[in-house]
């Protein structure tokens, strides 16, 4: 469906060579004014513009809208019902994400010098743009004052850059200086602007009081804490930058961004009620026992110099993990034990000297132990009372959703893309046949297949969560589409690297791992990360199954509340506005990332 | 080629040997699976409470709430606040058993349903209750393993038309010819008026849509002329309507009866009991005019009175499971019938004089049984 | 996909004689993949017993018998709103979807040229206005816009052609932008309609007579081309030959009623055959397929000498060919109802197709009507006269037509700013003007790279507009989810939904594969 328009297909364009730079006149004149025809396309294009933005501005700002709808739902738009009384998780979980952040940025050098001319330049567009809008937009007189005065505002600031720029040329700002910049003004303005006008006061009657005191009011603290947090980050990460090996720090960020979200969503915001006789005598030893002897057996299987032995003992495990499933048996020990079984067929591809064996069994102390973890907690009933199933929602729901379908679909697509170009026909059919039919419904029918049909699939007295049966739908279905991503990268890997690898005596698997699969997975970045924005964009499908994502809260919870009837136009351009920003500032983000690391050339 | 066929007999009987494991077991696919499936729902819902036999009352005492099912967007009856919560009629009904259960009218989970899921949530335990606009059918009794309570709420399909359109309050499906009527997707509305046109012969256009919101927003900006659901739905948003008189309801007698209550799961009648008779003591309170401000007034009663707020020794509530003072609770935390009613219903323009909803005495609908 | 890295036959035999049986590597191939195989079959056996069950419990049946058993539908659109049997309700669908998909093509590509060009411009201001529509357009997801724009769309006015105090009766016309062509107004857009009348069946055959002319007048003019150097314009004549045939065949078409009997001839021929007839057609059929394709592929493993050496893989290859037309007999001899199925539905087509052809010979291949507006009761709506875009029908194209001009556009630009500047250049040093420089050298080539993209655009296109059930146009997706809320048939409707789908998916590839193809036969 939208089917995650990559632009794979799009051949990288040189970038077009720095334009001389002209006076203001001049620039008029080749741009806009060359010519006859030129200037005719001109002004029928600003006559178009106007009155577009005209109409869009009456649309927005009239006064028939209900802007304080959106406004006093804001907290159902993010969080849905999570309990109010709970929020420092919340707050807790976006410090850590922020803390991630910091230090990656510092961590991966993220940032860049703008010149001052350059940023004259952006500010004197800007502060022209917003003149303009607000003298279109139909504002109320004192409005209009106060957003002019914040253009002119802008267009000082622009003044003041041209001035350092005239000075010197060479004078530059960091980026990341100006987001902070950014940000502490927009929150500093929390603190004096009392924004909402509005506020709600759930009772078994609720009202909705015309009185200052909202979200954006009485949350200024801890954005604020949020704000130092990031800047904390950052100055920590530039001091463990310097003193940290690179590459090993980079690696373990990276495993900390994979992890947090579950970490999060699992332990913080869903707080399990962990029964320490439980925990104690049943789960803790069966993780170390798994962790001890798992370790030990794989420690052994990866010596080089094994053979045949190998493979038995892996199979057997494996065998005695399928076959755990016709004895009444823990769960946990079944996914244990087949675990184990990959993982030991799995050894000959890694055997190799000490540390290479070391580390393999590390590998697995790693995930057993936060396998465990994780299937402990998510069999834990939560302490936090969230009404039902719903326990995320609005732009959390939506976020989960994707992450978890990313996540799961990863996985899933390059074992596709590898079966899709194995040389063993059925493995090619299989994946073949599953690849071209997934590609070939959409995925309103899959996800409407998984919520309605997926519990009849199942056996009896076992539910699964919509939320649950509808993310493996999407799963699945976005895998079809990482495995023809994947694809397209190992079918660039030259002949040469296959050849080179044989010919250095690697099996055909540790040949895909090591050599194939990276240099794959490498070319495949770009298309996936515009695979990712458009997964994350393609949520708003659960609407139509009636998932409370962000735009079911929109579109049909909100206009339906007493205080609020009718109010769809304005939730609706709330929604578009607030999904363009994500995913506009990810696709730019990712660009100027790709540029800078060179990722997708060869 | 001898090695080929050698090959092809293991392959055989491979085969051979999986298939017949594969049908030994497919017989027992639930009893091998039941092992996980309790593990899995352990987690979630009250399934396994609910095996262990017993009633739903004591599940839901040692739970501490009651998971009550209700709509999202109903206006009045279910909606989600900007916190979160649930308000409305059938949401105040959910705090009633919750009183009278928990003696707390706080203690509800409020479990929002889409209505393909309500029935499921009932059938598989997810809520101990459902009350989310359910109109009581034959079918819906019978088949679906579950039971209705009484009736809290007597609805009836009707349209919503312009008066410049020239439609009036006596209208009636005949002057339908040639409309543009628009109807929620996949409701039983949708069949009554493909149903009634049908049966006169009346030409439309229907026009479905997944979400009532762009059901009124067509009708709203005249790209639908008529538009169709149950009347109280109807009369919610002609009056938040700003142009009051613009509109019309019609006909006066509804094209459908839809009684909506509460749904409970079949077969426990000790947890039917206690719906039931919550549902009745909002109505007998109604009757004796006790409501949340005055009810510590009427604790000296003797009588029916008594019975119902327990100063009678509460016989009737503690033979039921209950604590003596839980109908004394409902009143005193939720209200009677009418303050439930009132307060949900009278901001959207709906009133119980003259209606189906007037007590009994006023000749509506609403009665209860003694309580005795 | 890589062609199978076969094994040198010396290995393999030295292996053959070596290495038992169960470190065979061929073996053991083949054994995970068979395995495998029995795991993903047995999953799903498993998966299939277990909703059997579970419908059973729940006395939900499934089977196909909605199709033809009526149903209480009432569609708000398409060619038949009162469809008085499933299958025909679904038949509806999918001609709506097939409707706003196909007119979704074609404007997103034209809109989609224009942004390209536009972001292409030197024109500063047009520039940055592309650059707007695609980057605004691309990152808000396709549901919301089209929400979005259904919600706009309710706020035209509704009176521009209703007039409470005029008389009940056909509206007097003169009303709308234009008077009686057009009218616009929130129950939608209404057109004058040109429609197929009875003679176009006849008419399509001079169609075909003359797209065979155009194919030898192109031929000809290709062949004159080569041989003096001058610019013939192929196309142009052949497109031009077409065109003379079509305006001819506009007064001759009668003549070509005796295609009726022929049709009908041909379906007399079907009846008189018999279902064992069938079979062993059909069987003979699939085992010479099958020994065709054994037999292809032995030719190619043939070495140059002519000496055949086949590995283990490629034996198991052939059983399994021989295999698959076994299949196909068992199929078909085990399901009789397939042969009888089959003949009938091809002796429907051709009865059909006479009845088609016999008609009246002075009917005209194309009919036209002005668009009317009809106040039957109290008020007044579109009727049957004019083509109707309703609100749904322009929301939903107006999404999928926006929301992919945008990639279009995109893919369109990145064709174009990848012909290499070479290429403008030595276009001009031959003396090509700029004109002829971008139709000769630069679109062609542009055409070339961004046509498999393009492709992809189009079936995305095409399975999007299933979003239509967001509000409520009748597509095949809002008709079958009403179907199955009313008859508890959800399996039979959604395989009903993907076929469909797959239907699409498969013809439009095979389009863009085909100019895929020739495109890359005409490069060096």
């Amino acid at each position: 469906m939208t089917e995650i328009q990559s632009s794979a297909g799009v051949p990288v364009i040189a970038a077009p060579p720095q334009e001389p730079h002209l006076p203001p006149k001049e620039w008029l004149k080749k741009n806009l004014f060359s010519n006859v025809g030129n200037t005719l396309i001109t002004i029928m294009t600003s006559v178009v513009i106007l009155s577009l933005a005209n109409g869009l501005l009456g649309f927005a700002f009239g006064s028939e809208r209900q802007w304080n709808a959106v406004a006093v739902n804001s907290r159902l738009y993010m969080s849905f019902a999570y309990p109010e009384a709970q929020y420092n998780r919340i707050w807790f979980s976006f410090a850590t994400l922020l803390v991630l952040a910091g230090l990656s940025m510092a961590i991966w050098r993220g940032g860049t010098r703008m010149p001052f001319a350059r940023l004259a330049k952006s500010a004197y567009s800007f502060g022209v743009g917003l003149a303009i809008m607000v003298w279109l937009a139909p504002l109320s007189t004192s409005g209009t004052v106060k957003w002019e005065i914040a253009a002119g505002g802008l267009l000082l600031a622009g003044f003041i850059f041209n001035r350092i720029a005239a000075q010197d040329e060479e004078r530059s700002l960091s980026s990341l200086t100006l987001l902070v910049g950014t940000l502490a003004s927009i929150i500093a303005t929390l603190w004096f602007i009392p924004y909402g006008r509005h506020s709600f006061i759930g009772d078994r009657i609720p009202q909705v009081v015309s009185e200052p005191g909202t979200v954006a009011f009485s949350t200024k603290l801890p954005w604020t804490i949020m704000l130092f947090v990031l800047v904390g980050a950052y100055y920590l990460g530039i001091v463990l930058r310097d003193r940290l090996p690179e590459r090993r720090t980079r690696s373990v960020l990276m495993g900390f961004w994979l992890i947090s979200p579950i970490f999060l969503i699992y332990l913080v915001l869903r707080d399990p009620a962990f029964t320490m006789n439980h925990v104690l005598y049943t789960d803790i030893p069966l993780v170390l026992g798994f962790l001890v002897v798992g370790s030990l057996i794989l420690y052994a299987l990866t010596k080089p110099s094994l053979g045949e032995i190998g493979r038995i003992i892996a199979m057997l495990i494996l065998l005695a993990g399928f076959g755990s499933f016709l004895t009444p048996m823990r769960m946990i020990i079944r996914i244990f034990l087949i675990a184990l079984g990959l993982f030991s067929l799995a050894a000959p591809t890694f055997s190799g000297d000490k540390s290479t064996r070391r580390r393999y069994s590390s590998i697995w102390s790693g995930f057993i132990v936060i396998a465990g973890w994780l299937i402990t907690a998510v069999n834990t009933p939560s302490t936090v009372e969230v009404p039902g199933d719903l326990f995320f929602g609005g732009a959390t729901l939506t976020l989960i959703v994707a992450f978890f379908t990313v996540i799961l679909s990863y996985p899933l697509g390059v074992l596709l893309a590898l079966a899709r170009t194995s040389n063993m026909p059925i493995f090619r059919l299989l994946a073949t046949t599953f690849i071209e039919f997934v590609r070939g419904v959409p995925l309103i029918t899959i996800l409407i297949f998984f919520s309605v049909m997926l519990p009849l699939f199942l056996p009896e007295g076992m539910r699964l969560p919509e939320v649950t049966s509808v993310t493996i739908g999407y799963a699945l279905f976005s895998a079809a589409y990482v495995a023809e991503n994947i694809r397209g990268g190992l079918q660039s890997v030259t002949r040469g690297q296959h050849e080179a690898a044989e010919a250095v005596g690697m099996s055909t698997s540790q040949k895909t791992v090591f050599i194939i699969l990276p240099q794959a997975l490498r070319m495949s970045i770009p298309p996936m990360v515009g695979h990712t924005i458009g997964t994350l964009k393609e949520t708003s499908l659960l609407y139509i199954i009636g998932l409370f994502d962000l735009l079911y809260v929109g579109r049909s919870v909100i206009p339906n509340q007493t205080a609020f009837i009718g109010s769809t136009r304005e939730n609706l351009l709330f929604v578009s506005v607030l999904y363009w920003v994500i995913s506009y500032s990810m696709s730019k983000a990712s660009q100027r990332i790709e540029k800078r690391v060179g990722l997708g050339e060869r | 080629m001898s090695k080929l066929f050698k090959l092809l007999a293991l392959f055989l009987s491979i085969g051979l040997v999986a298939s017949a494991c594969g049908s030994d077991s497919a017989d027992d696919v639930t009893s091998t699976t039941a092992a996980p499936t309790t593990e899995a729902a352990e987690t979630t819902t009250t399934a396994v409470e609910l095996s262990q036999g017993g009633s739903l009352l004591d599940v839901v005492i040692e739970r501490g709430s009651v998971n009550c099912g209700v709509g999202a967007t109903a206006v009045a009856f279910s909606v989600i606040q900007p916190d979160g919560t649930s308000a409305g009629f059938d949401a105040d009904y959910c705090r009633v058993i919750a009183a009278a259960v928990l003696g707390d009218a706080t203690a509800v989970t409020f479990i929002p349903l889409t209505s393909s899921e309500r029935f499921t949530a009932v059938q598989t335990g997810q809520v101990d209750l459902l009350m989310r606009t359910t109109t009581w059918t034959q079918s819906r009794d019978t088949d679906l393993g579950m039971d209705f309570g009484p009736t809290t709420y007597f609805d009836g399909q009707q349209l919503m038309a312009r008066i410049s359109d020239g439609f009036s309050g006596s209208s009636d499906i005949a002057d339908l010819e040639g409309t543009i009527i628009c109807v929620n997707a996949g409701t039983t509305t949708e069949k009554n008026i493909t149903e009634a046109t049908l049966l006169q012969g009346v030409n439309i256009t229907l026009q479905t849509f997944e979400g009532s919101d762009e059901v009124y927003d067509s009708f709203i900006s005249g790209a639908c002329d008529v538009t169709t659901t149950d009347g109280s739905a109807l009369v919610g948003r002609m009056a938040k309507h700003e142009k009051i008189g613009e509109w019309v309801i019609f006909p006066a007698t509804p094209i459908s009866k839809e009684p909506l209550g509460p749904v409970y799961p079949q077969n426990d009648s000790v947890w039917g009991d206690v719906i039931n008779w919550s549902v009745y003591a909002t109505v007998i309170a109604d009757e004796y005019g006790i409501n949340s401000s005055n009810v510590d007034d009427f604790l000296a009663e003797p009588g029916e009175i008594g019975r119902l707020l327990g100063t009678d020794e509460g016989e009737l509530q503690t033979v039921m499971g209950l604590p003596a003072d839980a109908f004394y609770q409902v009143i005193k935390q939720v209200g009677n019938y009418s303050d439930i009613y009132n307060s949900n219903l009278n901001p959207v323009g709906l009133f119980r004089e003259g209606s189906a909803n007037a007590p009994a005495a006023d000749g509506g609908l609403i009665y209860a049984p003694p309580m005795r | 996909m890589t062609a199978p890295v076969e094994q040198p036959p010396s290995t393999r035999l030295a292996v053959a004689q070596r290495v038992p049986l169960w470190r065979d590597v061929v073996v053991l191939k083949w054994f995970t993949q068979v395995s495998l195989l029995a795991v993903v079959l047995a999953a799903l056996w498993l998966f299939v017993g277990q909703a059997g069950n579970n419908l059973r419990a729940k006395d939900i049946t499934i089977g196909f018998d909605f199709i033809d058993r009526p149903v209480d539908i009432q569609l708000s659109e398409g060619i038949d709103t009162l469809p008085n049997s499933g299958g025909r309700a679904l038949w509806v669908g999918m001609v709506n979807t097939l409707r706003v998909a196909s007119v979704g093509i074609v404007f997103s590509t034209i809109l989609g040229i224009f942004v390209a060009l536009s972001r292409l411009s030197n024109n500063w201001m047009l520039r940055k206005v592309g650059a707007m529509w695609v980057e605004s357009l691309r990152n808000v997801p396709l549901l919301v816009q089209i929400i979005f724009y259904s919600s706009i769309l309710a706020t035209l006015p509704r009176t521009s052609f209703l007039d409470p105090t005029a008389a009940a009766g056909p509206l007097n016309q003169n009303q709308g932008p234009i008077h009686n062509w057009l009218h616009i107004s929130n129950k939608g857009v209404s057109l004058p309609r040109v429609f197929i009348a009875d003679g176009f069946y006849q008419w399509a055959i001079v169609i075909l007579l003359g797209a065979i002319a155009a194919h030898f007048v192109r031929k000809k003019r290709l062949k004159q081309h080569d041989d003096t150097g001058r610019e013939t314009s192929p196309i142009l004549w052949a497109a031009g030959t077409l065109a003379i045939f079509g305006f001819v065949g506009l007064f001759i078409h009668p003549v070509f009623s005796f295609v009726g009997p022929i049709m009908g001839g041909i379906a007399s021929l079907i009846d008189s055959l018999t279902i064992p007839m069938t079979q062993a057609v059909i069987s003979i059929v699939a085992v010479l397929l099958a020994l065709r394709w054994i037999r292809k592929f032995r030719t190619d493993r043939r070495s140059g000498s002519g000496h055949l050496n086949l590995s283990d893989d490629d034996w198991f290859r052939m059983i399994f060919a021989g295999l698959a037309s076994a299949l196909v007999i068992v199929v078909i001899y085990k399901w009789t109802g397939l042969s009888s199925w089959l003949l009938n539905s091809g002796q429907d087509l051709f009865r059909l197709a006479e009845t088609k052809f016999n008609v009246d010979g002075a009917a005209r291949p194309f009919d036209a009507m002005r668009p009317d507006v009809l106040k039957p009761g109290n008020f007044a709506n579109y009727g049957k006269n004019g083509l109707t875009m309703t609100r749904g029908f322009a929301a939903v194209f107006f999404g999928v037509t926006f929301y992919h001009s945008a990639h279009i556009g995109e893919i369109v630009r990145g064709g174009i700013l990848s012909v290499p500047k070479g290429q403008v250049e030595a276009a001009s040093a031959v003396g090509l003007n700029r004109a002829q420089s971008l139709r000769r050298v630069i679109l062609p080539q542009a055409f070339r790279i961004s046509l498999p993209p393009l492709g992809n655009q189009y079936l995305s296109l095409t399975k999007n507009t299933s979003l239509a059930i967001a509000v409520g146009y009748s597509d095949i997706v809002q008709v079958g989810q009403t179907i199955y809320n009313q008859t508890g048939k959800a399996l039979p409707v959604m395989s009903v939904w993907m076929l469909f789908y797959l239907a699409c998916s498969l013809t439009i590839s095979v389009v863009v594969n085909f100019f895929n193809m020739r495109l890359k036969l005409v490069e060096r």
